[in-house]
């Protein structure tokens, strides 16, 4: 028994110790993390999986004010806290979710709701023409609000052009896949609250700061100036598809992409970058963008037309990757 | 004439009741919750930047700017109004002049509809036949909808049709400046509203043979 408690004691110094360590430590900047094996059942459900999925009845907290599409917050059934977003940006931000997820970049609990009731609601101002008199709702998007695990930092974001990940294949990762969706509405920190950066902390012993880019709403449409760009168009994001990557050269890659701080978002990627990603995204098969669209409420003739553009990008993408790899030879 | 414009107003008594029908084949374990059964037809809403592009495209674009010439030049080709005579000046003033009351009625159109939150885009059809269509797109002449989808009277539009008319016989020479020529500018303002819808809803099929 003796000894038993000795090697007992001896396993805790170190393991005390280590902690020690940690709490002392500055935290990790992370903007990426190896996806783990995703499955049909990832792209159906995305990152907060089945279990996670929200469950009726819902009951209203607040209007949500921010942003340009109409927001509530609700409690669902089993406790959790939803912020429900209504328009044109719903399809959109649950598949960009799948997407995100399946990469290994930062992505939260997003559903799809086709229908439902909220109960309670009162003194709405955007949201009220989207609930009828008795809380009935149609099409919605539903994201968790998780606080428990990681919390946004207070005035602390980042700009494409100052982070920690400069010249990494992570962040050039990140760039192809805002440029893969069509998202043309990349704010970042030099645009003040409108900024569509962020950095988390998540909570534990093992803290770490979470760099993400947070709005994919306005995605799936046509990339863009003012008088060009949209969202969840599939016939837009099809026509511009052929457009995706203009040009690969000695200079480097051209890429189709227009959008708020382009030159930013498409500089600084290389072929070796592209090839990285590719590790990843040559394993999405027609049968997993068909599942994460369907489950974004997408209809059968935009499925069709979203997996045979997105699979028009991501060849693209491969011819880059392949010229990286004959080069290498 | 005003035989047009009465049969314009008598369109708009239609009832613009009834819903359009889902395209969502959405159902269970698909990762989509709630169900999809009675789903209304789905309606995107146009974001503050959204509206404002569309009333810049609709007012100052090259279709606005096409029909203000073509316009010119059917009164032109009718020597309407007669004071301003013929020749290329006449011409310059004709077409300035469609365009002008063009310009007075989207801009009422885009405040109204800002103000009362409407939507006065054309949504195409979800029916078959050409009749069920063709009713359809005269119809949504008379529709507008909120950011939510639901339908109600285009006020906005009916609002811009008859100011643009009204404020245009400020200058129209006096053959065509009373009140029953307003009347009528505005019967053919909303019927060709109207004729456009139709296009709209028969140049998919053309787009979609194209393709």
């Amino acid at each position: 028994m003796k000894i038993c408690a000795l090697l007992l004691a001896a396993l805790a110094i170190p393991a005390l110790a280590a902690d020690d360590a940690v709490i002392k430590a500055k935290p990790a900047a992370v903007l990426w993390q190896a996806p783990e094996k995703i499955t049909l059942q990832d792209w159906i459900w995305g990152p907060g999986g089945q279990d996670k999925a929200p469950k009726p009845p819902y009951e209203f907290i607040e209007e949500d004010g921010n942003g340009t599409n109409a927001k509530i917050r609700v409690r669902d059934g089993a406790g959790n806290q939803w912020t429900v977003k209504f328009g044109g940006e719903i399809h959109s931000d649950v598949f960009a979710a799948r997407m995100l997820n399946a990469m290994g970049y930062l992505a939260e609990p997003t559903y799809f709701v086709a229908s439902g009731v909220v109960s309670g609601a009162h003194d709405l101002r955007r949201a009220k023409p989207f609930l009828e008199k008795d809380g009935r709702f149609y099409r919605a998007r539903f994201k968790l609000r998780d606080k428990k695990s990681m919390a946004k930092v207070a005035d602390q974001d980042w700009s494409w052009i100052d982070n920690p990940f400069a010249g990494s294949h992570e962040l050039s990762g990140l760039k192809i896949m805002l440029m893969l969706m069509s998202n043309w509405d990349a704010k970042d920190s030099r645009d003040g609250k409108g900024s569509n950066t962020a950095i988390y902390s998540t909570k534990g012993s093992d803290s770490h700061l979470i760099y993400s880019f947070d709005d994919w709403g306005a995605t799936m449409g046509k990339w863009g100036g003012f008088f060009k760009r949209d969202k969840w168009n599939p016939d837009g994001y099809t026509a511009q598809s052929k457009n995706f990557v203009t040009n690969v050269s000695g200079k480097g890659i051209r890429w189709g992409y227009q959008g708020k701080h382009g030159r930013d978002v498409t500089s600084g990627i290389a072929a070796a970058d592209v090839a990285w990603l590719m590790t990843y995204l040559s394993r999405v098969t027609d049968a997993d963008l068909q599942a994460g669209l369907r489950a974004s409420g997408a209809t059968e003739e935009q499925i069709q037309a979203y997996s045979s553009a997105l699979r028009e990008r991501i060849t693209q993408l491969q011819k880059v990757s392949s010229t990286t790899v004959a080069t290498a030879r | 004439m005003h035989k047009l414009t009465l049969t314009v107003l008598g369109l708009a008594c239609i009832p613009y009741c009834g819903q359009a029908q889902t395209n969502d084949p959405a159902g269970p374990d698909i990762g989509v919750i709630g169900s999809v059964a009675g789903m209304p037809r789905e309606y995107t809403a146009q974001t503050s930047s959204e509206r404002i592009r569309s009333y810049i495209m609709g007012t100052f674009g090259p279709v606005a700017v096409g029909s203000a010439i073509l316009s010119g030049s059917i009164s032109q080709a009718q020597g309407t109004p007669k004071e301003w005579g013929g020749g290329a000046e006449a011409f310059g003033e004709r077409i300035g002049n469609s365009y002008a009351r063009h310009v007075i009625r989207k801009t009422l159109e885009f405040g109204g509809a800002t103000l009362l939150h409407e939507d006065n885009r054309y949504l195409p059809s979800m029916e078959s036949g050409f009749g069920r269509r063709a009713f359809y797109a005269v119809r949504s002449t008379f529709i507008a909808h909120d950011y939510a989808g639901h339908e109600h009277p285009a006020y906005s539009r009916f609002a811009g049709a008859l100011g643009g008319s009204f404020i245009a016989t400020i200058w129209a020479p006096r053959s065509t400046s009373s009140s029953g020529d307003a009347l009528v500018s505005f019967g053919i303002s909303v019927a060709t509203a109207a004729g456009f819808n139709v296009v709209k809803e028969f140049s998919r099929d053309l787009k979609r043979r194209k393709k």
